[in-house]
């Protein structure tokens, strides 16, 4: 119920590649769609080919070896041609498996979807139905069925599915459990829709890559299944013939001609293979946590882009940050999240980046620590210069160093900034035996002293608490304390109160202006919201579309804007106290990252826009004592 | 007076309670506790709270999603509690529900216009050619270009995907709207957006708005009376300008007070 503005990670996800494209690049994949392209033609192929009758018996030419005259892969004991039973036999193989798949994934899923959806009572019995069926070892299970039904191939293909049927059940019912409380769901109720139709139109369309994939996954692993029931002699009959069963009558010639195994032993081999190459390829394309990219893992800092290093400037400046531009390259698309970013940070001053989401404002931030995630993230150019060091071309050991000892950075969620499985204290220590090569006693001592300065009650019991032990506000503290405890000389906050309650954030707000006025550092603070900064920050930069658009002491821009933007964000924004002022709301969205206009990024929004605007770059000027706007009207602005 | 178009009286919801097996007490939360209220037609109840104060699990109650524990609710002066057959398709023609997450509240594999036309297939007796008609017009009311109606939610950004929200709801034309958070989650431009939208319908089509937020400045610019929610009960309630200039809870006070201002300074 807290806001949750700006969680929307800023870099958009590749667009363009279709899953036929992404199975394409994987070569095992297309190697497995060969083999089970080819395998599946000749079998569905097998009553046009010019074969002969699998099962003509020719006791004169029994056992001939393969590359025989008219018999290319041999005979067997009776005689029968082995290339036409093993094209007939393969035919019936499959059939079977994916049959019994399609038996397996109907029932499994209809009993996932059943029970997720109903819960309670429902999940109970027919999940423990299902945990039932895994308790048996499943080709045990499996004979079982046949033996009580009796042999035959369509018996074979039911104890099959039965016995993978738990696999689709708790797959689906899993990828079901997160659907059902999603809000589109409790939409469907509303509308007025019955169970029946929430499950089909609703919740299967989503749960059916899952199936697919486990589909894709058994169908090989059902396929090899029905072969060994057959091989038992529990499936395919005499003198019907599947790949199995073929390897079966092999079994007792395997001295004196093991082709006759051997043949349907490699086909098995073959085809499962190529069938589990396709269906891991499959997988890859379809699983969403794969396509989001979770598995490639960031490097330890931001990839920088080869440039000269850059003199200095502002000798004073406790912070410079010149030329900033980082950019996202997802396929062939360059999204500029930050296009040209400069300012100054003097020692103990606090400034306000504020910005909607894609404004580039948490990247600007992140860039400083080299903290944008590589991929996708580069720092092309540019230089950020901390107390006279650049930054960018810091070795990584030295840029450590310097992260959370004389930088620190406090994000916007402490649930996820905290290690769940540590308690606090400790979480606290490891940062001051890390940069202040405290022994673990002196740091355990200091840790508490933290905590207590950061006004959480029973400093010395809740520094022994897991993260999830404590509240919001508390968390936010925790990590507050792990900011200050090297005594930094600049603390960067990317919107460290959003997630909190107004009440909250007021305490944790006077606690960190508090804090930073009597350890003197400075402050980068990052927000959408304009209130916040009004209290907490002297200066501040307004950023659109990855620049800079205005810059400022915050009582001065705020009162009176000297940008179009800033003017606009400030009269939409309803204020406490007025609320019959009428809400200026904004026309239109912020253009594309990676398609900004050659001019002015807000000339499509602009109240003031001229053909000058969109014909060129407009610079960042002076526009008054320590003030900055890129507008070339900005004397305008805020005069109708 | 007129009637009221929605009144509840001593809502309670507990969640959790009852015992296990072996007969330990299971821990229990009263989310909602002992609330009444009640809104006149054409007016703003505006709800506001922090989080955990029950004010999303009231929104639930009140639009039928889950049953109360105890109390009623009463609807243009029905009695709503076991809904079927008819009685619940016109419970669901009076009132609808807008979420805070417009992303989450679409189901990504359908189209705008299938999303649309779903209340209209559950709960009126409009024909394909009558539903495309209103699935248009409804587009255009709530400022969607007629070109995404084919169109997916994963290609809208958060304000456009919200007005698919809004336009869901308002397709079957109800008289009162429980808006859940429905501009929290979006940027301040977007969200005047919205918030302008929401204005317009309402003198448009003399809805009821049930709104409830945790941000006091915006439901103090939409609200009619405001209901103040700590801990599952009302502290305070009132007329807005009531509340919002002479608040008679120290709660209330406490909240007014935290909140920040652009261009002013807090005294510190």
């Amino acid at each position: 119920m807290a806001a949750t503005t700006e969680q929307r990670a800023e870099p958009l996800p590749p667009r363009g590649s279709t899953a036929w494209g992404r199975l394409k690049r994987n070569s095992l994949a297309v190697v497995g769609l060969a083999i089970v392209v080819v395998i599946v033609a000749l079998a569905l192929a097998a009553p046009i080919l010019p074969l002969a009758d699998p099962n003509i018996t020719e006791p004169a030419d029994r056992l001939m070896p393969p590359f025989s005259e008219g018999a290319w892969l041999g005979t067997d004991q009776l005689g029968r041609d082995m290339l036409s039973r093993l094209v007939w036999g393969a035919r019936v193989s499959i059939a079977v498996g994916v049959a019994a798949t399609l038996v397996a994934a109907l029932i499994g899923s209809t009993i996932g979807l059943i029970a997720a959806y109903f819960g309670r009572i429902t999940d109970n019995v027919l999940m423990r139905g299902v945990d039932m069926l895994m308790a048996f070892p499943y080709l045990l299970l499996a004979l079982a069925i046949v033996a009580a039904l009796g042999p035959g191939l369509i018996n074979a293909l039911l104890a099959i599915a039965v016995v993978n049927i738990p696999f689709f059940a708790r797959s689906v019912r899993g990828a079901t459990l997160g659907l059902v409380n999603r809000e589109f769901i409790e939409a469907a109720r509303l509308s007025g829709f019955s169970d029946t139709r929430i499950i089909l139109s609703e919740l299967l369309p989503n749960v059916l890559p899952v199936i697919v994939i486990t589909m894709s996954t058994t169908v090989g692993w059902m396929i090899l299944e029905t072969a060994g029931l057959s091989f038992l002699g529990l499936g395919a009959q005499p003198p019907q013939a599947d790949l199995g069963s073929m390897l079966g009558d092999g079994r007792g010639l395997v001295m004196t001609a093991p082709h006759v195994s051997v043949v349907p032993g490699v086909l098995i081999l073959i085809l499962v293979i190529g069938i589990n190459l396709l269906g891991d390829g499959l997988r890859d394309v379809l699983d969403p946590r794969l396509k989001s990219g979770a598995l490639s893992r960031p490097v330890a800092r931001t990839e920088v882009a080869p440039g000269p290093p850059s003199g200095s400037g502002d000798k004073g400046a406790l912070l410079e940050v010149t030329g900033l531009e980082t950019e996202f390259r997802v396929g062939r698309r360059v999204l500029k999240a930050v296009n040209g970013v400069d300012f100054t940070l003097q020692p103990g001053e606090s400034l306000g980046i504020v910005g909607e989401s894609g404004s580039g404002k948490s990247v600007t931030a992140m860039s400083i620590l080299g903290l944008v995630p590589t991929p996708p993230g580069i720092i092309s150019k540019g230089a950020i210069r901390f107390q006279g060091t650049d930054l960018l071309r810091l070795p990584l050991r030295d840029l450590q160093d310097i992260r959370g000892n004389r930088i620190s950075y406090i994000f916007q969620d402490p649930l996820t900034t905290l290690n769940p499985l540590l308690r606090v204290g400790d979480q606290v220590e490891e940062t001051l035996i890390r940069h202040q090569g405290l022994s673990s006693r002196a740091a355990m001592a200091q840790a508490v002293e933290l905590l207590n300065a950061v006004g959480l009650p029973d400093p010395r019991t809740k520094a022994r608490a897991f993260p999830h032990e404590l509240s919001g506000g508390q968390r936010q503290r925790v990590v507050i304390a792990m900011a200050l405890a090297n005594r930094p000389d600049l603390i960067i906050a990317d919107e460290p109160t959003t997630a909190l309650d107004v009440t909250t954030q007021a305490r944790v707000l006077d606690l960190l202006n508090d804090l930073r006025r009597q350890t003197g550092a400075a402050l980068i603070f990052i927000t959408h919201d304009l209130g916040v900064v009004s209290e907490l920050c002297e200066r501040v930069l307004v950023m659109y579309a990855g620049r800079v658009v205005e810059s400022g002491p915050v009582d001065a821009v705020f009162n009176q804007p000297r940008h179009p933007y800033t003017a606009a964000l400030l009269a939409c924004v309803p204020v406490l106290g007025e609320p019959d002022r009428s809400l200026a709301a904004i026309p239109g969205l912020p253009p594309a990252v990676d398609d900004l206009p050659r001019g002015c990024a807000f000339a499509d929004r602009c109240p003031l826009v001229l053909p000058d605007c969109r014909a060129r770059e407009i610079l960042l000027a002076r526009s008054g004592e320590g003030r900055r706007s890129r507008c070339i009207r900005w004397q305008e602005v805020g005069h109708g | 007076m007129a009637e009221p178009i929605v009144e509840a009286r001593n809502l309670v919801r507990v969640f959790g309670g009852g015992r296990t097996w072996y007969g330990a007490k299971k821990p229990e939360l009263r989310a909602v506790d002992d609330v009444s209220l009640s809104v006149q037609p054409g007016t703003t109840l505006g709800i506001v709270g922090e989080s955990g104060c029950g004010k999303s699990t009231l929104a639930r109650m009140l639009t039928g999603l889950i049953p109360p524990t105890s109390g009623t609710i009463r609807l243009e002066g029905r009695p709503i509690a076991r809904l079927e057959g008819a009685e619940k398709r016109r419970f669901h023609q009076t009132v609808q529900l807008v979420f805070q997450d417009p992303l989450s509240s679409l189901n990504p594999r359908k189209t705008v216009s299938q999303i649309l036309a779903g209340p209209l297939e559950a709960l009126t007796d409009l024909d394909r050619t009558a539903r495309r008609e209103r699935v248009r017009a409804l587009m255009d009311e709530v400022g969607l270009r007629p070109e995404f109606i084919d169109r997916y939610p994963h290609e809208f950004s958060g304000g456009q995907a919200q007005r698919i929200g809004i336009a869901r709801a308002l397709a079957v034309e109800p008289r009162l709207m429980v808006l859940d958070e429905p501009v929290s989650a979006l940027d301040v431009s977007v969200q005047a957006q919205v918030l302008k939208l929401f204005r317009d319908l309402q003198e448009r089509r003399r809805l009821t708005y049930l709104f409830i937020s945790h941000d006091l400045a915006v439901v103090e610019a939409l609200s009619s009376e405001v209901m103040v929610m700590l801990e599952g009960k009302v502290v305070e309630a009132g007329p807005r300008d009531r509340v919002f200039r002479a608040p008679r809870h120290d709660y209330t006070r406490t909240l007014l007070g935290a909140v920040p201002v652009p261009g002013r300074r807090r005294a510190a």
